[in-house]
């Protein structure tokens, strides 16, 4: 996967009333909408997945520090500095394609992990304890549906779902939405 | 306003080991000072802090006999705080003429000489201003809410606790204004570190 990726999508649909949301797929869990774009504002919608981000929450969610990847994998140790904290590279991880990160602080709550693309939301994972582990990983498709009342950056709720569309390779390109109310839509 | 309005916190420089808090200015009141409202730790390059500043206010009473009443209303009322059948009770009597002001009422009771209620105003979740009025005889309060929120650079500090107010460095201000939301960054300028707003 490359670090940084433009998608082009274009609606030759007669689709204006639906949202095409995009995410990223996570075993077990629900995926959270990364982006949630109107069909009804435009035909044509030009998509970056990147600058990568690092995020590391604690305090039920309103404290946090991030910090930009260069690639999506890593080792990465979460520990104190002084009486900060800081996000440090700690080296490679035997699988490649995932970012793991190692808490090494004490927080009540645990510390939550989480990828920004775009500074958006793309994957937040539940909290992890002192000398826990999360492994991250994006793969290689970004997930696509049609959905009504999807919110950008919270869990994707199935009931929102409308049409469930093919995945889209993670590799810059262009896809084209196509079909109408009667024969079902077509993301390709 | 009356909507909620989110601050949000972003350090681009290290603290050096000190807390950043997040306070209102008790504008006119000399004896109480202000109270630390949020307080920031951990942070170095990279940290992010969000909080709402909600439109309402929580006020909570806390009564020497140890009852506690509270009430939820905007940042323009008049409150009484009644006892009666061993029952004690915050409401909202009206809007009062100054906006910006949340006055409460005390009527004199039968309470031990000396002793005192204690007045929370809470926002986003967290005490933001606290002052004690007496609790044997006929008493206001009056909690002016500024439309601004205060930052400084501080150690020892805990959240809803005094501030120290000779501790405090960097000490910035930062009107609302007709902004949707306030974005504020610690940022490091010839040398030191300070608060600056993001435009």
């Amino acid at each position: 996967m490359v670090a940084a990726m433009r998608l082009r999508i274009d609606n030759e649909s007669d689709n204006t009333r639906d949202e095409l949301t995009l995410f990223i797929c996570r075993p077990k869990e629900a995926p959270i909408a990364w982006r949630v774009l109107m069909l009804g504002h435009g035909r044509r919608f030009d998509v970056e997945l990147g600058p990568l981000e690092l995020d590391i929450s604690w305090n039920r969610g309103a404290t946090g520090m991030r910090r930009k990847l260069q690639s999506p994998y890593g080792l990465f140790s979460f520990e104190p500095d002084g009486s900060q904290f800081r996000i440090r590279h700690a080296g490679r991880t035997r699988r490649g394609g995932e970012v793991v990160v190692e808490s090494r602080v004490r927080l009540r709550g645990g510390i939550s992990c989480g990828l920004r693309a775009g500074d958006r939301l793309l994957m937040r994972y539940r909290p992890i304890a002192f000398s826990q582990r999360i492994a991250i990983e994006i793969g290689c498709t970004l997930a696509a549906s049609l959905t009504r009342g999807a919110a950008e950056g919270e869990p994707l709720d199935p009931a929102a779902v409308v049409q469930e569309l093919s995945p889209i390779p993670l590799r810059d390109g262009r896809v084209i939405l196509r079909g109408s109310l009667e024969t079902g839509y077509v993301l390709r | 306003m009356a909507i909620d309005f989110p601050i949000q916190y972003r350090s681009e420089a290290g603290t050096g080991q000190r807390q950043v808090v997040m306070f209102a200015e008790n504008a006119g009141e000399l004896f109480f000072p202000p109270i630390a409202w949020q307080v920031i730790e951990h942070l170095g390059i990279g940290g992010w802090h969000r909080v709402m500043f909600t439109s309402q206010s929580l006020v909570i009473a806390q009564l020497p006999s140890g009852n506690v009443a509270t009430v939820t209303v905007p940042d323009q009322a008049e409150l009484e705080l009644s006892t009666g059948n061993g029952s004690t009770m915050l409401e909202q009597t009206g809007v009062g003429p100054v906006p910006q002001t949340i006055r409460i009422r005390n009527a004199e009771s039968s309470a031990e000489p000396g002793s005192s209620i204690e007045l929370t105003l809470e926002k986003g979740g967290a005490a933001y201003m606290r002052m004690s009025i007496p609790a044997d005889e006929a008493a206001t309060a009056t909690f002016t809410i500024p439309r601004s929120i205060s930052f400084a650079l501080t150690t020892g500090a805990a959240a809803g606790a005094p501030l120290d107010m000779q501790s405090l460095q960097q000490v910035a201000t930062f009107e609302f204004g007709t902004l949707p939301s306030l974005v504020v960054l610690l940022v490091e300028e010839g040398g030191t570190v300070k608060f600056k707003l993001r435009v």
